[in-house]
């Protein structure tokens, strides 16, 4: 069996936010307002979840003038992580805080 | 004022272009966030944290595949020579025996070296999968043309046969450039099916040649075996078919490249229009 690396605690955070509200489509920049996490640190986050496929993303329908957006959620497996990784981490190390540090 | 507003978004949109083509929907979606963005310190922000991740882009398993995919089918490439002159030893007829086998290396080391560049950065897992599937449709293409030319099979079969292989290269071509709007990444795609094609088509070849010692012999093959000077017959066979699997290791792979270039060249064209 494969062994995984733990989650970062920013990416502990990305998954609990997106497991709050598993059937919503999310914008990266709202994860980044919402975690106060830097866009550097966010998408390759992001990234990296769906190429372990725990997050889906689509293409929302574009607004006259505007570029459509790329949305994301958590995928099955990727709501049985966030619940996996929300009970190994600590509850000293999952409370709102500041996380932009990149 | 409107070109400062976005200078970020220009900085974004060039490194996009320049390092996000293994990754076109993640640069896509950046900078479409960061039109959204009014606030002036918050977009420029928001931009160099993304220009920086698409320079740091997290390498995707497909690299890993591809890579290790390419050094499994080298080694195995070599592998198939290096049990062909075990078994048939009079294979080694000479030093033009040797300089075939060092230009046999070259060709797999070089093939190796060119399926780890272009793994990494690797495309997006669908764009991979339709890569892999191709070459193993245009592989398959070729072996058929193989079969039914030993065969005797129909010509018109044949002749569709061989039209099919280039096909699959111009729409993958096709294909790839305009799921990801971009040329270098259709290329890349085309490259990986490719190599995928000759290495199958190869081991599948001269694997069968080893195995069987180069049988069926047809007519011509035993015509040619006495003037050949060969020590025995299943040593000219296995000989003859290693030929044509070397020389189709090198062929296979440059007319897919020549017919995925055409089909990207065309898509991107069409995009342009």
């Amino acid at each position: 069996m494969k062994r995984q690396r733990p989650h970062s605690e920013q990416t502990v955070a990305v998954l609990r936010a997106l497991a709050a509200t598993p059937s919503a489509w999310r914008y990266g920049y709202d994860l980044c307002s919402e975690l106060n996490l830097r866009s550097g640190s966010l998408y390759p986050i992001l990234i990296r979840l769906s190429d372990r496929g725990f997050l889906e993303s689509a293409w929302e329908e574009a607004e006259p003038g505007r570029p459509p957006r790329h949305v994301y959620r958590l995928t099955g497996a990727g709501i049985a992580e966030a619940a996996a990784a929300g009970h190994r981490a600590s509850p000293a190390r999952t409370r709102p805080r500041e996380l932009g540090t990149a | 004022m409107a070109t400062m507003r976005d200078l970020p978004r220009a900085l974004l949109a060039f490194c996009v272009r320049v390092f996000g083509a293994s990754r076109p929907d993640w640069g896509r979606a950046m900078l479409a966030e960061v039109t959204r963005i009014d606030d002036r310190r918050a977009r420029r922000r928001f931009a160099l944290g993304c220009a920086r991740s698409l320079v740091f882009a997290p390498p995707s398993p497909g690299a890993r595949i591809v890579t290790i995919g390419a050094l499994v089918a080298g080694a195995a490439s070599v592998a198939t020579v290096g049990a062909a002159l075990l078994r048939y030893p009079g294979l080694a007829s000479g030093a033009g025996t040797w300089v075939a086998v060092c230009g046999f290396c070259c060709v797999v080391v070089l093939y190796v070296v060119a399926a780890a560049r272009l793994g990494v950065p690797v495309l997006e897992r669908h764009l991979l999968t339709t890569a892999l599937g191709a070459g193993t449709a245009i592989a398959v293409t070729w072996l058929a043309v193989g079969l039914n030319a030993s065969e005797n099979g129909p010509k018109g079969l044949g002749s569709l046969l061989l039209g099919f292989g280039p096909l699959v290269g111009v729409a993958l071509g096709w294909h790839a450039t305009a799921r990801s709007g971009s040329a270098r990444v259709g290329l890349r795609c085309v490259g990986i099916a490719a190599l995928v094609a000759g290495f199958a088509v190869f081991l599948l070849w001269a694997g069968e040649a080893v195995v069987a010692a180069g049988r069926p012999y047809d007519a011509g093959l035993l015509r040619d075996f006495a003037t050949s000077g060969a020590p025995d017959l299943a040593t000219y066979a296995v000989n003859e078919s290693l030929g044509t699997g070397i020389m189709l290791l090198v062929l296979v792979p440059l007319v897919s490249v020549a017919t995925g270039f055409v089909g990207a060249a065309a898509a991107r064209r069409t995009a342009l229009a």
